[in-house]
């Protein structure tokens, strides 16, 4: 598609008159200014903003100007730009530094809305892709609840990153209507190569409730460091830098770009105490740099069960079923589970091991082996991968106990789903695991020692007693829901950063 | 020097783990000897074993599987098959790597790892509080100073030359010579005092300052790649954090300054969610000497720096984003536009995303401004163009230290520098400006104040003339005393 002048232009006047009432020092001027064209606004507009300074009015120029986010570096050069060039030729330093940022081209012919002082939600994974595990289901859980209750505008990114849009219908119902809605057939071609609207938040409040993806980190430091918009975030964990060890170096890599949007936001959400402390720690180290306190409130998820009705199992003749459930992984600790249970099996203990959950082939190819190994011995232990729903919510049923040993979780859902369940865990005495299991139903194990692992489950295979007595306790729990979720986390997160005072920038 | 055989590294760790016992014993005797040490074992025991019969430091996952075999299985079999495990090694892996040098087990020393500054021939921050602390420290304590094998699984002993190197930077192509002995520390203080990054080294001092029962003690600069990523290159967030992940395992940190003590700090507090402690932290204010410079030295950095007679404004440090020279360039051209008559040299070299800079550099150099720049840094040039400056500028957005900001003082020259951080904590005994260093227009003050005030430039240098001075002597004294007279 070539795209002629007069559209280029048309769209340009359209954008830079949606930005013009925020950046005129004199809005009455903006009808005339119209009508004389593209060309006149953009340099008035230019000069006022030249004459303040203000990051947040940069940026939105530079966005109205290109129909595309400026990253930091391009911030800063249209920055210098205003800064260094003399008088009338602010105009033409200023195109220049921002042509990079105009040569997207998709940006060009792009109108723009803009959200002012409203929230801005930006979904744009859950939007786009299928996935549905630990944090889509967060996600998911609150904007079904978010979606036509709360003022807000849920977006996601055009393609590349260059500037946050809106949704279609389709997209909207992946984010809202999980259980509910169709996704088309595979192939089926559902909508025109969309050209949507670019979505501008300005002096707004811009909510991550996801981990943005790589490509948009950078994009977003720069709404939170220069945009002038509230940014608030839900904070699941550190793993990739505080267990660094069991993680792929490139998800660390990932992860310390993640933060470079932490470090310029306003507020985090943290998904339990522990989350919490993560983010709480991340701010104080960036007292070194001079940058404001990042405020963290902790949210701690609900403990709810999968949106699934399930049918009571009686417990068989079988022997017991100790389940463990969740991605085979070094930080899951599931060796300690073999270890222990071999070492009971040895005692004569009469049990049998379930485990349920995926894995990267680095690791479960070792540990398939060692589950062989110990099926040659003549022991009773499985691995299920691939399940749906229903067949682990009839283990969880099944089972006696489950139990949940990991190194460093930022949550521990397993954990919340056992007692969900109503089944009884063992878990790992620190961190979010504990937490959870302050309501009652658990036994705490030290995770790195795996001997405390061997006595917590030898005490509820042998007997029944010490089982009775934990789904009583769990029978006793407080229940907590994704409403309750849904409405703390706006609460607590989304009022407060709506209602800060605005800033007039972040320069004088 | 002969290859171990496997009775040798047997009575070799008979002997650490219980010194009364006799190890002249046959090899079966030996096996049981040991694996009697080795019921039902504490993790300290697991780590030597390991250590000293396979010559290779053990990572996590390996302490942890043995531990948990000599749970399950007989320890005497255990123990004999991960004795044997060296000699069949000898056969096809021998052909791969070198065999390793005789296993020393050393007990109840200082052991220094200065495996990267002992070859290194760069003599940045970090290697000059290496060499400058273990100088000292070598005058005045019994330390030993070692190094890595080439494939980064167990300590070694260093060479004659790699040992100057590590102290003086004399020798900056040392290698090790000969089959260097692997060297185990047993109820030893095992310090780092620099960054190591490599995975293989990181995940074994992991594992030795987690089970070993060594102290563990680190010299800690700041945590830039955790804390400002979009500053730094690929790869070392990762790194770095794997060295974070070896570092919760120790028992002291010394940083360099309270900000790297309010960034470890903050660290720390994100261990909770892991179960971790963390290990104490607390600042040791670096010392910054000055340099002398001689008349031939200080006019070849007039030459080399200055134009003419203007006023040098001097710039120390490599054109990384985090150093923040583009706005150095930006401030400075606004003065120059506002007619300030002076010029700038920087003084530093090319670095990872330093294009930017570089472009903004040509065009100001096409436009006819006073600007030089200088990569290849000799101590002269260094010291000389402090002494030549009317004022030097540091407006980097995140440091462990700020040596240039030290430096300049100690030399008594004013500086312009970022208000945070711990370019404020060195400007707290006097001599500089602060400034904001996001915003180009504060920083172009500050240094105008400087540079074009009399007043304020000679109030400054009095001001930096009057500081206390703080030797390397101190440092390092300080440093031990944290490390080992400190409860």
């Amino acid at each position: 598609m070539t795209l002629g002048n007069d559209e280029l232009v048309a769209s340009a006047l359209g954008r830079l008159s949606a930005v013009a009432p925020h950046l005129l020092h004199d809005p009455d001027d903006l009808p005339s200014l119209v009508e004389r064209g593209a060309g006149p606004l953009m340099l008035r507009l230019i000069e006022d903003v030249r004459a303040t300074m203000r990051n947040d009015q940069i940026w939105l120029l530079c966005v109205g100007l290109t129909g595309t986010f400026p990253l930091p570096d391009q911030l800063r050069a249209a920055r210098r730009a205003l800064l260094l060039s003399d008088g009338d030729l602010a105009f033409v330093d200023f195109l220049e530094s921002t042509f990079d940022l105009g040569a997207g081209t998709a940006g060009l012919v792009s109108d723009i809305e803009i959200v002012h002082r409203g929230i801005v939600v930006d979904v744009d994974f859950c939007a786009t892709h299928l996935a549905h595990t630990g944090i889509q289901r967060v996600v998911r859980q609150t904007m079904a609840r978010w979606h036509g209750n709360r003022d807000v505008r849920l977006v996601g990114w055009t393609p590349g990153g260059l500037a946050m849009r809106g949704l279609s219908a389709l997209e909207t119902s992946r984010v809202t209507e999980w259980n509910s809605y169709t996704e088309p057939a595979s192939g089926e071609h559902v909508e025109e190569a969309p050209r949507f609207k670019l979505v501008v938040p300005y002096e707004s409040t811009v909510i991550l409730p996801e981990v943005p993806q790589p490509h948009l980190c950078n994009v977003l430091a720069s709404v939170a460091e220069f945009s002038g918009n509230r940014v608030g975030l839900i904070g699941y964990d550190a793993i990739p830098i505080v267990s660094a060890d069991t993680v792929p170096p490139a998800e660390t890599e990932r992860f310390v770009h993640y933060l470079t949007i932490v470090k310029h936001a306003h507020r985090v959400a943290g998904i339990s105490a522990a989350a919490t402390d993560d983010f709480r720690g991340f701010s104080q180290a960036l007292q070194a740099q001079g940058l404001p306190v990042v405020d963290s409130v902790e949210v701690s998820l609900p403990i709810a069960l999968p949106d699934l009705v399930h049918e009571p199992v009686a417990e068989g003749v079988a022997s017991p079923l100790v389940l463990c459930v969740g991605s085979q992984e070094p930080r899951k600790n599931q060796d300690a589970v073999l270890f222990a249970s071999e070492l009971l099996w040895r005692e004569g203990l009469d049990f049998r091991v379930r485990f349920i959950g995926g894995g990267s082939a680095w690791f479960t190819q070792g540990f398939d082996q060692r589950i062989k190994a110990l099926t040659k011995k003549g022991y009773d232990v499985e691995v299920w991968r691939g399940v749906r729903d229903e067949a682990l919510l009839a283990s969880y049923a099944e089972a006696r106990f489950s139990i949940f040993p990991s190194l460093h979780e930022g949550y521990g859902l397993p954990v919340a789903e056992s007692l969900a369940m109503g089944v009884p865990v063992i878990t790992s005495g620190y961190g979010s695991t504990a937490e959870i299991t302050v309501g009652g139903g658990c036994v705490l194990v030290d995770p790195r020692d795996e001997m405390t692992i061997v006595e917590a489950m030898r005490s509820l295979i042998v007997g029944t007693d010490r089982i009775e007595e934990l789904r009583a306790e769990i029978a006793t729990r407080p229940s907590r829901s994704w409403d309750d979720y849904a409405d703390e986390l706006w609460n607590d997160l989304v009022v407060p950063l709506a209602t800060l005072p605005l800033e007039s920038g972040t320069h004088a | 020097m002969p290859n171990q055989t496997k009775r040798d590294r047997l009575a070799i760790l008979l002997a650490a783990l219980s010194p009364a016992e006799r190890t002249d014993a046959p090899v079966g005797e030996l096996v049981a000897m040991v694996a009697k040490h080795l019921a039902n074992p504490s993790d300290d025991l697991v780590w030597l074993t390991l250590a000293v019969l396979k010559a290779r430091f053990p990572v996590r996952d390996d302490v942890v599987a043995l531990r948990r075999r000599l749970r399950l299985e007989s320890p005497v079999a255990v123990i004999s098959e991960v004795a044997s495990a060296l000699s069949a090694l000898s056969t096809r892996q021998a052909l791969l790597r070198p065999a390793p040098g005789p296993v020393r087990v050393l007990t109840g020393t200082v052991v220094v790892d200065v495996h990267h500054t002992a070859r290194t021939g760069l003599a940045t921050g970090i290697q000059r509080v290496v060499r400058k602390t273990i100088a000292e420290w070598d005058t005045k304590h019994d330390i030993t100073l070692v190094g890595w094998n080439s494939e980064l699984t167990s300590l070694r002993t260093l060479s004659t030359p790699e040992s100057e190197n590590a102290m003086h930077g004399t020798a900056p192509h040392a290698r090790p010579e000969g089959a260097s002995e692997v060297l185990v520390p047993w109820k030893c203080d095992y310090v780092l005092p620099e960054l190591a990054i490599e995975d293989s080294r990181t995940a074994r001092i992991a594992a030795m300052a987690e089970f070993s029962g060594n102290t563990s003690l680190l010299i800690g600069y700041d945590c830039v790649p955790l804390t400002s990523a979009e500053t730094i290159g690929a790869g070392m967030g990762a790194g770095f954090s794997r060295n974070l992940v070896a570092a919760a395992h120790f028992s002291k940190i010394a940083t360099i300054s309270a900000a790297a003590a309010a960034e470890y700090g903050g660290w720390r507090t994100m261990l909770g969610s892991a179960g971790l402690g963390g290990p104490r932290i607390q600042p040791v204010f670096l010392p910054a000497d000055a340099g002398t410079v001689n008349d031939a030295e200080l006019a070849a950095a007039r030459a080399a720096l200055a134009v003419g007679d203007l006023p040098l404004l001097l710039c120390v440090g490599s054109h990384e984003p985090r150093k923040n020279h583009l706005a150095v360039l930006t401030a400075a051209e606004l003065l120059w536009k506002q007619g300030g008559q002076f010029s700038v040299a920087f003084v530093g070299g090319n670095a990872w995303g330093s294009e930017q800079f570089q472009q903004q550099l040509a065009v100001l150099k096409e436009k006819g401004r006073p600007v030089q720049t200088v990569t290849a840094i000799t101590d002269a040039l260094l010291w000389g163009g402090y002494s030549v400056a009317r004022c030097t500028v540091f407006p980097s957005l995140n440091e462990g230290f700020g040596l240039p900001v030290a430096e300049s003082l100690a030399m008594g020259t004013p500086v312009v520098t970022s208000g945070y951080g711990s370019m404020a904590e060195i400007a707290v005994g006097g001599g500089a400006v602060l400034v904001d260093p996001r915003d180009e227009q504060d920083l172009a003050r500050g240094i105008a104040s400087v540079l074009f005030d009399d007043e304020v430039n000679e109030a400054l240098r009095a001001a930096a003339r009057a500081r206390a001075v703080r030797t390397w002597s101190d440092y390092a004294d300080d440093v031990w005393d944290y490390f080992f007279t400190e409860a």
